[in-house]
């Protein structure tokens, strides 16, 4: 790593292809620029950008709030439809790179390259990451990466997609990814779903996911959720009973309420592919009773 | 079903929202399109200063080599050009010189970048029109494949494009964007009126026809809500 000086670099965008160096810095700072060899494939050298001070202390907070050992549990990200993309990106910079756990994303309203390249932009480290892609065959950018897998019939049939998951168990050769060590799951995202299935079928998506929670019950998994609840209220009702936590991001990327469900539906109570959804119109909210085990 | 509902940014301009279900949907990429002088950049700047309030990232792309300290003294007369968000919340980017002398596809590459790190809610390219008088490439391919780009960022990207005279909207890239909106002077006697009319807003119900509007120093482009 070699330090760039700041002074000379005022220019925001310096990289002019067939020059060995590659220039870029992020505008409100730019003394912490730093430059990695052969990222980029237009020179030889990148100036990779680091996540401005405002976001890293929002990476550095949430990642607080969320234990990725111990127990396999559901959290909810709730934040402006205008920040979704934004708070994935903290999200993952706090557990690729400050925690360094094993992820898996599961990209519904962008392609996985369009994740991967602000990935890089931002310096964040992707070797322990995956992809599910389930828009990928719909989506212009046909070239899939190593790290990724498609889901041949998203975003539709998105009830589909939970056995999907569950058969990426690393058992299959010639299947890109491998569910079997993965740490966390990150949705890009939820709400989009509703775009290509009813609410319906996005609530059979949700239960059966949560079984196959429950199947892999002995690995540890945190699922981040991250959605506007006000633009999706139903939907957001239908899934919170099942988080361990619901942490607010405001629109300015602070950290609010944090609330912590003391008995978030369990895994182990979810009988059937409606479970969930049978016991909430029955008007009881997040079930009260124990645990068995902690999600 | 309203759970369908496109989610909607508030363009910032007064009335306009009412004539397209509450603003653009977002996200989305929108073609402001118009004669010399009818209102584009200060269309698009109090765009991205109304998201600035409500503390949404905006970034501005300057697509003509003049420095944008030029076009930064037009629009400081504006009352919402509010001093404080610049270079924070409403970021200006200069592509001018690129444009002269980069492919079509390096271009996108730049855009692209630039997005990704600055992560705008709000974008603007002012002029696009701009580009296909320079560049070397087929214009119309770039046009799609910038449109087809900028549709997966979460954003709504205002593109402005010069009408030129007898032409109704620049056609090249008319039929890529969600959305076209018409800024128009016209003759009436001795009076040149400005007019603003929404040609297309993919996903929206929107008001068809000319509506008058205004130029005024408090808050930009504003539309006269007498005419509906
Ligand atoms: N303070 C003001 N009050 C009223 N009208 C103004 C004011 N400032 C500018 N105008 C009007 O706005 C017009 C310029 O608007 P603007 O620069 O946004 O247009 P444009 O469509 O971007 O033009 P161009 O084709 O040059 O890019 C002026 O020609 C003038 O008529
Ligand atoms: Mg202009």
């Amino acid at each position: 790593m070699k330090c760039v000086n700041s002074v000379m670099y005022r220019t925001d965008d310096l990289r002019i292809p067939g020059q060995s160096i590659c220039l870029r810095t992020n505008y409100d700072n730019i003394s912490n620029a730093f430059i990695s060899p052969n990222l980029y494939e237009c020179s030889n050298w990148i100036v990779g950008l680091r996540m401005n001070e405002r976001d890293l202390k929002l990476a550095e907070e949430v990642g607080s709030h969320i234990q990725a050992n111990g127990s396999s549990a559901i959290y909810i990200l709730t934040t402006k439809y205008t920040n979704l993309v934004r708070t994935n990106l903290v999200l993952l910079k706090a557990f690729l790179d400050m925690k360094t756990k094993r992820g898996m994303m599961i990209t519904i309203d962008r392609p996985h390259q369009y994740i991967s390249h602000l990935l890089q932009l931002h310096g964040i480290d992707q070797a322990k990451l995956q992809f599910i892609d389930a828009i990928s065959n719909h989506a212009s950018d046909t070239k899939v990466s190593p790290n990724a897998e498609a889901f041949e019939s998203g975003p539709f049939y998105i009830e589909t997609l939970p056995d999907f998951i569950m058969s990426c168990d690393g058992r299959d050769p010639e299947s890109k990814v491998d569910m079997s060590s993965t740490e966390f799951i990150l949705m890009d995202n939820v709400s989009t779903l509703l775009t290509y299935n009813t609410m319906e079928n996005v609530k059979i998506f949700f239960s059966r996911y949560v079984g196959v929670l429950k199947e892999r019950s002995s690995a540890s998994l945190a699922t981040l959720i991250v959605m506007d609840r006000d633009l999706h209220a139903d939907l957001y009702s239908f899934i919170s009973p099942f988080a361990k936590k619901i942490i607010e991001i405001s629109t300015d990327m602070k950290v609010g309420n944090v609330v912590e469900s003391r008995s978030p539906t369990s895994v182990e109570s979810t009988p059937s592919a409606n479970g969930p959804a049978a016991s909430d119109r029955s008007g009881s909210g997040p079930q009260t009773r124990e645990r068995t085990g902690e999600m | 079903m309203t759970q369908n509902a496109f989610p909607r940014l508030e363009s910032g301009i007064p009335g306009l929202d009412e004539m397209i279900q509450g603003g653009f949907p977002f996200p989305s990429v929108v073609l402001v399109a118009g004669s010399a002088g009818a209102g584009k950049t200060t269309f698009a700047q109090k765009f991205l200063f109304e998201g600035a309030e409500k503390g949404e990232q905006g970034l501005y792309i300057s697509t003509l080599s003049e420095p944008a300290q030029w076009m930064l003294r037009y629009v400081q007369q504006f009352e919402f050009a509010k001093q404080e968000f610049y270079g924070k919340e409403v970021v200006y980017y200069d592509m001018g010189t690129a444009l002269r002398n980069s492919t079509g596809e390096q271009l996108l590459q730049m855009i692209d970048d630039k997005v990704a790190e600055i992560m705008p809610q709000r974008i603007v390219i002012d002029p696009i029109t701009v580009v296909g008088t320079m560049m070397k490439d087929d214009y119309r391919v770039f046009a799609f494949d910038l449109v087809t780009r900028l549709k997966n960022w979460q954003a709504v990207t205002l593109l402005t494009g010069e009408v030129r005279p007898g032409e109704l909207y620049p056609a090249e890239i008319s039929y890529a964007v969600d959305g076209v909106v018409l800024l128009m002077l016209s003759d009436e006697g001795d009076a040149r009126r400005k007019y603003i009319e929404v040609l297309k807003m993919r996903g929206t119900n929107h008001i068809t026809g000319k509506q008058s509007v205004d130029i005024t120093t408090k808050d930009g482009v504003v539309v006269l809500k007498a005419r509906f």
